[in-house]
C-alpha cells in the first residue's frame, strides 16, 4: 500500500514537473528590423517603425504569428515573477471577458523573462490559473522582449493594421489607459 | 533547489526567534514602567546580564545575517537589488563595529546605532514595497527589481523582513545594554576598558533610584 503510495506521488511529480517544460523552453522567433529601447522620457522612437513579426509557441503548444496584417494588435510584455504583470493579468482578463476588448483588435501576450529560479514559475502555470484566454508566445530566450525593445514589465506595445508601431507604454496600466491603447491601435 | 529550502526554513527560525527576544526585552521593559517591583527587579536583571552579553549577541546577529546574504546571494543565486545592497552596507559593517563595541571601544557604539537605524529604515521600506509594489514606479526593472518577492514564509517572512528583524533586534540589544547613566564614566575612554558590569549589584538599589534607569 504504502509503496503504491510512493509510486502514485512520483508519478504526479514526473508529471507535474514535465508539464512545466513543455511551452516555458520555447523560443520566439522574430522577422524584422530591432526596435530601439523605449527611452524614459521624451519622444518614442520606434513610433512609425514596422513592428517585427514575432512567431511562436503558444502556452497550450499551438504555433502563434502576431502581429497579423490587416488587425491593430496590442502586445502585452509579462513577466512570471514582476508583481506588476501578477496584479495586471487579471484586471486584462476580466476587461477581456466582458467582451470589452474591441472586436477588431487583437490583444497578444509573449511571456518573457523567463527565468526557473524566480518566483511564480512557469508562466504557463501562472497564466493558466488566471484563465489567461489571449494567445500567448513563449519567448524563453528573450528574443522577442529585445525586438520589441522592452524596458521595464509589463510592456505594452500598439501595432496599427498596417503593421506599424503606434505606441509603446510600461508598466500597470489602468483600464482606461488600455482601452486608449487599443484605440490608438484601431485609428487611421 | 532543495538545500536553498532548508536554508529559508533555518534563516525563518531564527527570524522568529530574533523577533521572540526583541518582544520579550520591550515587554520586560515595559512592564517595569509599572507599579510592580517585580517587573522592575527582572528589568535591572535582565539589563545587567545584557551589559555583560548584549553587544556579543548583537555581533552574533550582525554575523548570522551577514553569512545569510552571502549565502542567499552566492549560493543560492538571489541576485541582491538596490535596496539589498543599501542594506547590506549598513549591515557588513556592523560585524566589525559591534566587535569594537565588544572589545570596550565605547565611541562605537552609536556608529553601530547609526548603522543598525539607516538598514531598519531601508528594510522597512522593502518590505512595504513587497507588500505594495506601486510604491515604487508601477514597473519592474527587467535585470533585479526590488519588487521580486524571492521566497515567502508565512505570508510575511521574506528576505527584507528577516534584514529588517536583525537590524531591530540589534538596536534593542545595543539599548538595553548601554552603560547606565548613573555609572561612572570616563570622558576620555578611547583606550580605556570598560568596566565589566556598569550596572551595580542589586541589594544597593532603591527602587527610586532603580527607577531613573528604565529608558
Amino acid at each position: 500500500m504504502a509503496a503504491l503510495a510512493v509510486a502514485a506521488l512520483v508519478a504526479v511529480i514526473v508529471a507535474m514537473s514535465g508539464d512545466d517544460s513543455s511551452t516555458t523552453d520555447a523560443e520566439a522567433t522574430v522577422d524584422g528590423t530591432p526596435l530601439p529601447v523605449l527611452p524614459e522620457a521624451g519622444d518614442d522612437p520606434a513610433v512609425g517603425r514596422a513592428a517585427p513579426v514575432l512567431q511562436g509557441q503558444d502556452l497550450d503548444g499551438g504555433q502563434v504569428t502576431q502581429p497579423t496584417s490587416g488587425r491593430p494588435t496590442i502586445i502585452l510584455f509579462l513577466a512570471h515573477w514582476c508583481p506588476h504583470c501578477q496584479r495586471e493579468v487579471p484586471l486584462v482578463q476580466e476587461w477581456s471577458d466582458a467582451g470589452q476588448l474591441p472586436e477588431d483588435v487583437d490583444l497578444v501576450a509573449v511571456a518573457t523573462g523567463i527565468t526557473s529560479s524566480r518566483p511564480n514559475y512557469p508562466p504557463s502555470a501562472w497564466l493558466e490559473r488566471e484563465h489567461w484566454t489571449a494567445p500567448t508566445i513563449a519567448d524563453a530566450s528573450g528574443a522577442a522582449a529585445e525586438a520589441y525593445g522592452l524596458s521595464a514589465f509589463p510592456f505594452w506595445v500598439a501595432v496599427d493594421a498596417q503593421g506599424t508601431v503606434v505606441e509603446r507604454r510600461t508598466g500597470e496600466l489602468s483600464l482606461a489607459e488600455i482601452e486608449e491603447l487599443a484605440a490608438a491601435a484601431t485609428s487611421p | 533547489m532543495h538545500s536553498t529550502d532548508v536554508a529559508i526554513t533555518f534563516f525563518t527560525f531564527l527570524t522568529v526567534l530574533a523577533n521572540l527576544a526583541t518582544l520579550g526585552i520591550l515587554a520586560v521593559a515595559g512592564l517595569a514602567r509599572g507599579p510592580w517591583p517585580v517587573a522592575r527587579r527582572g528589568w535591572l536583571r535582565l539589563r545587567r546580564e545584557l551589559a555583560a552579553d548584549g553587544v556579543t549577541i548583537a555581533w552574533l546577529v550582525a554575523t548570522v545575517c551577514t553569512g545569510g546574504s552571502l549565502w542567499f546571494s552566492e549560493v543560492a543565486g538571489f541576485v541582491p537589488c538596490r535596496l539589498c545592497w543599501m542594506q547590506r552596507a549598513c549591515m557588513y559593517p556592523l560585524v566589525v563595529v559591534l566587535a569594537l563595541v565588544g572589545l570596550g571601544w565605547r565611541r562605537a557604539r552609536p556608529v553601530a546605532l547609526v548603522l543598525a537605524g539607516c538598514g531598519a529604515v531601508v528594510a522597512t521600506y522593502h518590505v512595504l514595497l513587497e507588500h505594495f509594489p506601486s510604491l515604487d514606479s508601477g514597473t519592474c526593472d527587467p535585470a533585479v527589481p526590488c519588487t521580486l518577492v524571492w521566497f515567502e514564509r508565512w505570508g510575511f517572512i521574506t528576505l527584507p523582513y528577516m534584514a529588517l528583524s536583525g537590524f531591530v533586534f540589534i538596536i534593542t540589544l545595543l539599548l538595553a545594554s548601554r552603560p547606565s547613566p548613573s555609572s561612572p564614566r570616563r570622558l576620555d575612554d578611547d583606550n580605556s576598558i570598560d568596566e565589566e558590569d556598569p550596572v551595580p549589584p542589586l541589594p544597593f538599589r532603591t527602587p527610586s533610584s532603580s527607577r531613573e534607569r528604565t529608558p
